[in-house]
């Protein structure tokens, strides 16, 4: 397996075993879209379609920024080890698709069931498109702001402008998951502007904040120096380090400190508390 | 231990805000032909000072920090600092809070860009910031993995070299906590133990012993003598003066003043 894949696979799997411990994260992950998506319900299936797939960019895009700032601290270090930045993005990115995936699957499943679309294909796409461009702007917002309270306050921004904007609103172009909410909009049966400039919004929005993620992350955990020979050389002629300061370790050193009764705590005395 | 005194050298003009001792050294722990070792504050030149027969491995530096500068909101931190370490050589920094010997390190580590000079290392880096740099939810054996894809380990090799390097520091590798129910103290074993993973040739702790009980940190310094005696370049960061005799040179980094102030200072103190 090439050194890239096999690196950003241990990198996806790392996080992926982070995630999968923070339980209450992923039943909350779950939960917002399914909570937005029934909640709208009795205003009508169109709507409810809608705020479903919002509710998902919601999810992953938080879930893509928290997994970017939690690894802050730890990645430059990782990098110093050995790890590309290419690599530690591109496992973070395979394991957040594949949890956009299955929280797209999941609602395209659940709405088709409970709303019965007008159009099963555009629900199906933009059940596959909102956690695609949702991964790209978590990634983005985490990369460029430097703390969580930013980025989630950008993310809320943007899903709220997102759901205030009337669908004729040409400002709705200037937002990244314009193009599969006007997918959901025709899932809905509602008028809709046309599938491929929809299609394209999507994967161009999708491609600038991968750019933006990968161009300010990359310098962010860069290490700096030049590494100018291999390894230290040793001058012509020089003499190896006298033998005499060569500090060798006794054994005892390696004895497990139980062993070692002069490092045992002392024992314990017992002691009353007294009453004045 | 009936140490000798040496003299203090002069301050080199150049450097104004540096100094420069020697620390006495007993006999025993003065190596045998003919070298002293030398407490060096604001080093920027090699501190060996070989004399006799034999001469001190001239080897190229395994790390060489050349003029660094930094600052942080327009106080100057780090002010045209020199640093060369050797390989089989020990360095200890030292210095009051805010004088910068994180942000030296880290410099050296490359983590953070200096506003001038550069470094330049000879080999792989380990770095052990002060503040175990750990992912909260994975295990140390997870840890192990992660860092040694990077190095091209497999998982059983870089879980086994870890755990040599935890079992040493009496790490309960048993265990199979994540980090983050971990004392400090144990993290920081980990810590260490990521930095160590595939033998770097340059080794850069920040107060890496934080939170050790005492056998361990006993355990520690004598883990440097042997990481010293394999060749490594080492700097540590430290305020455990009393450990300063078991390194080869001290650099202190001053906190900066402002060239004005100190020199009106020296001028008041000369006239007084």
């Amino acid at each position: 397996m090439p050194t890239f894949v096999r690196r950003s696979l241990t990198a996806a799997e790392m996080q992926a075993r982070q995630l999968l411990r923070r339980r209450l994260s992923l039943y909350i992950l779950v939960a917002l879209p399914l909570a937005l998506y029934l909640s709208t319900l009795t205003n009508g299936e169109e709507s409810a379609i809608q705020f479903g797939a919002l509710g998902m960019g919601w999810s992953v895009a938080s879930a893509a920024l928290f997994s970017v700032l939690a690894a802050r601290a730890v990645e430059p270090r990782l990098v110093l080890a050995g790890y590309r930045p290419a690599e530690l993005m591109m496992g973070r990115f395979l394991l957040l698709l594949g949890i956009g995936a299955i929280l797209g699957g999941i609602g395209a499943v659940g709405m088709t069931l409970v709303s019965g679309p007008a159009s099963e294909g555009a629900l199906l796409a933009s059940c596959a498109l909102v956690p695609l461009v949702s991964v790209a702007l978590g990634l983005a917002v985490g990369a460029v702001l430097p703390h969580d309270l930013e980025g989630v306050l950008v993310i809320i921004g943007v899903v709220g402008v997102q759901l205030s904007l009337s669908q004729s609103s040409w400002l709705n172009l200037l937002l990244p998951l314009d193009g599969p909410i006007q997918l959901a909009y025709r899932a809905g049966g509602l008028p809709a502007d046309p599938v491929v400039p929809m299609l394209v919004h999507a994967l161009v929005s999708t491609v600038l904040l991968l750019s933006v993620a990968a161009a300010v992350w990359s310098r962010k955990v860069r290490v700096g120096h030049p590494r100018v020979h291999p390894e230290p050389v040793r001058a012509a002629g020089a003499a190896r380090r006298p033998a005499s300061i060569r500090v060798p370790i006794p054994s005892w050193r390696f004895e497990p400190l139980a062993v070692r009764s002069d490092l045992r705590p002392p024992a314990r005395r017992s002691y009353e508390r007294t009453r004045p | 231990m009936g140490g000798e005194s040496l003299p203090l050298r002069n301050r080199p003009e150049r450097w104004p805000l540096l100094a420069c001792w020697e620390l006495p050294l007993g006999a025993d722990q003065r190596p045998a032909d003919g070298y002293r070792r030398v407490t060096e504050v604001g080093d920027v030149t090699v501190a060996r000072d070989g004399r006799g027969s034999g001469s001190w491995p001239l080897t190229a530096p395994a790390l060489t920090a050349s003029g660094v500068v930094k600052a942080f909101g327009g106080r100057r931190v780090l002010d045209g600092i020199d640093l060369a370490v050797r390989p089989g050589e020990v360095v200890g920094l030292v210095g009051e809070n805010g004088a910068g010997k994180t942000t030296l390190l880290r410099i050296c580590a490359g983590l953070t860009a200096p506003d001038a000079g550069s470094v330049q290392v000879g080999g792989r880096v380990g770095y052990c910031p002060q503040e175990p740099g750990l992912l909260d939810l994975l295990t140390a054996d997870e840890h192990l993995v992660y860092f040694g894809a990077a190095l091209g380990l497999d998982r059983a090799a870089a879980v086994a070299a870890g755990r040599r390097v935890l079992e040493e520091f009496g790490y309960p590798v048993a265990d199979r906590k994540v980090t983050r129910r971990l004392s400090g103290g144990t993290r920081q074993k980990l810590n260490l133990a990521l930095a160590l993973l595939g033998d770097p040739a340059v080794l850069l702790l920040d107060e890496p012993y934080q939170g050790f009980d005492r056998g361990v940190y006993v355990n520690f310094w004598d883990h440097v003598d042997a990481w010293r005696a394999a060749g490594k370049a080492i700097v540590i960061v430290t305020h455990m003066l009393a450990e300063l005799s078991r390194v080869d040179r001290v650099v202190e980094l001053a906190v900066a003043r402002p060239v004005a102030a100190s020199a009106s200072a020296r001028a008041g103190k000369s006239a007084g």
